[in-house]
């Protein structure tokens, strides 16, 4: 049971992940999703 | 009637299991995308505790007396009871549902809750913003203490089951009402 449980948390953590990226996408803009990927953004840096 | 019973209690377990699941998940995302650049994902996590919080209470309202869905109701007496005869070896008392559940259910929802909240708040009143971090890491604290004291529980109930030699165990006390 506790099992299930933790799986359940985790795989509902990965939902609400892409879920919530998908708002950050829409109300950022989809290049603020490659900062998260990218580590870091370099805004002001060229 | 029994079937009746048995569907509703079942239908609570699916509700309160769910209710885990986002609650969990959920605040689990919040955690970790607390820095700059997943603050989208981290709004809409925190707002996700939020909801499912809600969603809690709804449940607990409308939840018939007697029932699962319930709030807890922790008893600083039976939680007291409980551990002096688990201290006394009762291998029934290590079996049966621990008083500290509701104890440990009640922390950890005073915790995510007051971390999603001030978050929330944080969210027009930046000064907030030291605040709902500290709480945050509360919240993480109290999941991590809630997780062991799962696994304690579990851990005790199954002893009770097996390995307790006989010689130990005492004759359990009556059980008040």
């Amino acid at each position: 049971m506790l099992k299930k449980m933790i799986l359940q948390g985790l795989a509902m953590a990965l939902c609400v992940a892409v879920l919530g990226g998908g708002y950050q996408a829409w109300r950022y803009g989809p290049a603020s999703l490659t900062d998260i990927v990218a580590g870091g953004s370099d805004h002001g840096n060229d | 009637m029994a079937t009746t019973d048995r569907k509703r209690r079942t239908g609570a377990v699916t509700l309160l299991l769910g209710f885990h699941a986002v609650m969990s998940g959920a605040f689990l995302t919040a955690y970790l995308s607390g820095g700059e650049d997943s603050y989208g994902i981290h709004v809409f996590a925190g707002y996700t505790v939020i909801a499912a919080l809600a969603a809690r209470l709804l449940m607990a309202a409308f939840a018939p007396r007697g029932s699962m869905l319930r709030l807890p109701r922790p008893s600083l007496q039976a939680a007291a009871r409980w551990l002096g005869r688990v201290l006394r070896l009762e291998r029934r008392a290590m079996g049966e549902r621990s008083p500290l559940l509701p104890w440990i259910a009640v922390l950890i929802l005073a915790g995510t809750a007051a971390a999603a909240l001030s978050g929330a708040v944080a969210d027009y009143v930046v000064q907030l913003e030291h605040l709902h971090e500290a709480l945050g890491d509360i919240a993480l604290f109290l999941a991590i203490g809630h997780g062991v004291a799962m696994f304690l529980l579990a851990g005790l109930k199954r002893l009770s089951i097996k390995r307790l030699p006989a010689a130990v165990i005492t004759k359990p006390r009556e059980v008040l009402p």
